[in-house]
């Protein structure tokens, strides 16, 4: 077996192990959701901003609005 | 009593600039490192209304592999504006100024790299522009390089770059975007002060022989300001990691 299906194998014994107490690896429960942080206006220039924090991931988005043909 | 300035006029009389600032001062900025959690380095830049992200990936495996070079790393830069980042939407897909630029910010940053230490391998650098105001291609390089830092790869020194140039007849420091457009001449340059040696030089407009001279050593003036910017943004993420460790 290379290193990484090792690793795999073993993550997916550690995830089965923390389902069996009702928990995900970071301790979350089954229905619980990550860390949530959202910000406003974050680009003056944009029209519309906002950048959203679920957990590690963070989004960025920015709104232009313009006239104009489609 | 009339305060404000005429719409016209970029500077006023007393020599101060449509944001307060005198002719040689460079826009507060904020420079943090260490943002990204899966990119080898990062750092972030708010240069004025600028905001700048620049991730490193890196050394790594070169794909395609046809283009690794035996006896050095590859460097590969992609300077990119986000849709939002000006006033008009931008098209996502890369224009001709976002390529000159990528290319002129590598030719910026390669110098400082110990590209030697890594044959066969990749250097990529990506830097986002999330939202510009003038000086987007100093600030990118200014960032990049405190990226290339914070992912440990082993510099010369740090690259720092600032925009001088010349605005109704007077030659300032750190054009914002109204000055750029509206004034004569801009001058981005990049500077490695350990070896007091530029690393971009170039110019936009019309200056004189002393004028450009004179523009050159106001930028280089900046420049120097920037890299004791940096110096401090990388000595306040190795104070926080001390900390970490001393509490342990």
């Amino acid at each position: 077996m290379t290193y990484s299906m090792v690793a795999a194998n073993l993550k997916q014994k550690q995830i089965a192990q923390a389902l069996s107490r009702g928990k995900r690896l970071d301790e979350r429960g089954l229905t619980d959701y990550r860390e949530i942080r959202i910000e406003r206006g974050i680009v003056e220039r944009a029209e519309g901003s906002a950048r959203v924090h679920l957990g590690k991931t963070e989004v960025m988005v920015g709104v232009k609005i313009d006239k104009g043909e489609p | 009593m009339e305060t404000s300035q005429k719409a016209s006029s970029l500077i006023n009389e007393n020599g101060i600039r449509m944001d307060g600032r005198r002719l040689d001062e460079l826009r507060p900025t904020k420079i943090e490192v260490g943002i990204l959690g899966n990119a080898d380095g990062s750092a972030y830049i708010e240069q004025g209304k600028n905001k700048i992200l620049a991730a490193v990936y890196g050394p790594r495996e070169v794909h395609p592999r046809h283009l690794a070079l035996p006896d050095r790393a590859l460097l590969r830069c992609r300077y990119h504006m986000a849709p939002f980042s000006v006033e008009e939407r931008k098209s996502p897909a890369p224009s001709r100024r976002e390529m000159e630029l990528s290319k002129v910010i590598r030719e910026a940053l390669e110098p400082s790299v110990f590209v030697e230490y890594y044959p066969r391998t990749s250097i990529d650098i990506f830097m986002e522009v999330l939202q510009a105001d003038g000086g987007t291609r100093c600030a990118s390089i200014t960032v990049a390089s405190l990226a290339l830092a914070d992912a440990g790869i082993p510099l010369r020194d740090l690259v720092a770059a600032c925009a001088s140039g010349k605005v109704e007849g007077h030659l300032v420091l750190d054009l914002d975007d109204a000055e750029d457009k509206k004034g004569e001449a801009d001058v981005p340059l990049a500077f490695m002060p350990n070896f007091n040696a530029i690393t971009l030089l170039q110019m936009d407009g019309m200056l004189s022989l002393e004028e450009f001279e004179q523009a050159v050593n106001l930028a280089i003036k900046g420049c120097k300001q920037m890299y004791e910017l940096q110096k401090e943004t990388l000595r306040m993420k190795y104070v926080a990691v001390k900390e970490e460790v001393a509490e342990e």
